[in-house]
This record gives C-alpha cells, sequence and structure tokens, in this order.
C-alpha cells in the first residue's frame, strides 16, 4: 500500500525510459492505479442509502487468495498486457498497462502485508514489512497511520523525484514523447484544447503531490498523530498481516 | 449599436482591474499554483471527497481550463 507512490511512477518511468521509447503514458497510469482502482472503495468501506458495503475481512481480500489480491501479482500484470495485445495490436499499450501494474506491485512489497508476487504459482506473500499497512480500518486511520511512518518517508522520495523530472510536465515533452505515442490524446484534442489535455496529462501528479501535503498536514497540524519512522511503524496503528 | 449593449459594457469596464505585466511562463504556471494551493487548503478539511483523483482532475480543470476560459470570454465581452 502506497499512496502517492503510484501517482508518480509513471512520470518517472516515463523520464527514465526517455523519448525513444514508444509507451502509453495513460496506459502506465492507469496500470499503476488499476490493482487499486475497483477494490479500495470495498476495503475501506462505502456507504450508499443507509447501507454499508465492506469486505468482512479488507486485508484478506485485497491482498489475499480467495480475494482479489492476485491483482497484485506479476503474472496478472503479464496477462492483462497479452491480453490488451491481443485485442488492440497495441505495443505501446500492452507494455505501458504491464509496467504499471508491475511498478504498483513492486511498491507494495513494502508494507506490513506484502503481495503475492508469484501467483498463481505460489500465494506465498513477499513483504518488507517497512511500514504497517492499516487497510483493516477506515480510511482516515490508513491515512494517519501511513503518513505518520516510514510511508511517508517514501511518499516523500517519490514527490521529490516527481519534482526532479519536471521536464516530462513541460508542453513540448507532452507534444513529442507522450501524445505522438498514443492515439487517444490526438482523439481527445478533436474535443478539447491543448490546455485541457495539458491539465489531464498532469492531473496525476498535482493529484500526487497535492494530496501527500494536505494528508500530512492533515494527520500532523489538523491532528495530531505521532510519528514512529522506525521499520514496521507506527507501531501504535494496528498493522494487518495475511495468513 | 444599442444603448442598454454601450452601457453594460462601461460597467464592466469600470470592473476591470489593472492588469499587470507578466511573462508568458508565468501566465501559464498561476492557475497551477492557483489549483495548488486551493486545493490542499480545502482538503485538509474535506478529505473523504476532495482528495479522491476524480475531484484532483475535476479541480485542476477547472482552474486551468474552466477560468481561464470564462475570463477570455469576459474579456471579450467588454470589447
Amino acid at each position: 500500500m502506497s499512496w502517492v507512490a503510484h501517482d508518480l511512477e509513471p512520470y518517472i518511468l516515463h523520464r527514465k525510459l526517455g523519448p525513444g521509447f514508444a509507451i502509453s503514458f495513460l496506459a502506465v497510469l492507469i496500470g499503476s492505479w488499476g490493482p487499486d482502482m475497483f477494490t479500495k472503495w470495498f476495503v475501506h468501506g462505502l456507504n450508499v442509502a443507509g447501507l454499508h458495503f465492506q469486505a468482512r475481512d479488507p486485508v484478506q481480500f485485497h491482498r489475499g487468495w480467495p480475494g482479489a489480491g492476485f491483482t497484485h501479482s506479476l503474472a496478472f500484470a503479464a496477462v492483462v498486457g497479452a491480453i490488451v495485445y491481443v485485442v488492440t495490436r497495441s505495443r505501446a499499450w500492452a507494455l505501458g498497462l504491464a509496467l504499471g501494474l508491475s511498478l504498483h506491485v513492486l511498491s507494495d512489497l513494502e508494507d506490513s502485508v506484502g503481495v503475492m508476487l508469484l501467483f498463481p504459482f505460489s500465494t506465498h506473500t513477499y513483504s518488507l514489512g517497512l511500514w504497517a499497512n492499516v487497510d483493516g480500518g477506515s480510511r482516515m486511520l490508513d491515512a494517519a497511520a501511513y503518513y505518520s511512518g516510514p510511508g511517508m518517508l517514501w511518499d516523500a522520495l517519490w514527490v521529490v523525484a516527481a519534482l526532479a523530472s519536471w521536464r516530462v510536465l513541460r508542453a513540448s515533452h507532452f507534444r513529442e514523447s507522450v501524445a505522438l505515442h498514443d492515439g487517444l490524446w490526438a482523439r481527445l484534442g478533436r474535443r478539447l484544447p491543448e490546455d485541457a489535455l495539458l491539465a489531464l496529462y498532469r492531473g496525476a501528479v498535482f493529484y500526487g503531490v497535492c494530496r501527500f501535503t494536505a494528508w500530512v498536514l492533515w494527520a500532523h497540524v489538523l491532528n495530531h498523530h505521532g510519528f514512529d519512522f522506525t521499520w514496521g511503524g507506527p507501531h501504535w496503528a494496528p498493522a494487518g498481516h495475511l495468513g | 449599436m444599442s444603448s442598454a449593449v454601450v452601457e453594460r459594457r462601461q460597467r464592466l469596464r469600470l470592473l476591470a482591474l489593472p492588469r499587470p505585466h507578466v511573462s508568458e511562463r508565468v501566465r501559464k504556471a498561476l492557475p497551477y499554483a492557483g489549483a495548488g494551493v486551493s486545493y490542499v487548503a480545502a482538503g485538509v478539511f474535506v478529505t473523504e471527497i476532495l482528495l479522491t483523483w476524480f475531484a484532483a482532475f475535476a479541480w485542476l480543470l477547472a482552474w486551468t481550463w474552466g477560468l481561464p476560459t470564462i475570463a477570455r470570454r469576459m474579456r471579450r465581452l467588454r470589447r
């Protein structure tokens, strides 16, 4: 469970790969968000018309098997990439999705729950246990814990790396390296002006940097959760584990 | 031109603030800075709704595309 890392990974990957590597930025971003996009609401719970929907065991549901934990595996990334290639014949999208999903899996290795990296060959969860995963609590408790422990430093590292990669946010980079490799931008460009396309392209970095700032302020200025940067911290939070 | 239109244009001119000279780069960056500061300021109080990717994208679009478009239209109307 990395928060801001998933928003910023695509920009840094794009910078590292360079303009010559034909890959869809949107595909990397969707891949990087993918494993959480359809499951997080059920992990933290959702209230609709007086009804509460939530997994009975959020950690098991999110990362385990049986559950949606298969989305956090390298095989899932490869299968999704292969299916997209067969259906669309787009190498840029297939590779982008596979890389994005893999990045998500690798950055989720660090928390106390870990991921089933080698699923379906093994259901063993690999974890570094660097910070406490509090998926079993509310979103607020999850945020408070994450931004009070090593998770905050991990995200800060990504924010610094993203800001250091500011060149990929320039309009010229967008035109020459991002829009060029993905026909979807041209299709969007028929309806939207370039200012709007640029805002969409920069949206994830905006979201990542701003929500990092907002959650840190919320956790430590508006509320007063204690910092604990020790390995596996913060130890005041109920860390989730599998098995 | 009808007197009502002339009167409306004059009223709009009175509302116009002096426009300081800013470089193109700063002009392009200002809406992003405004979006970021306002998003963080509001987000810390309304975390559940605002600190979601959908709200962030909508917020950024509103500041960097919506507001400049409205400003441009108003300027055109004033002329």
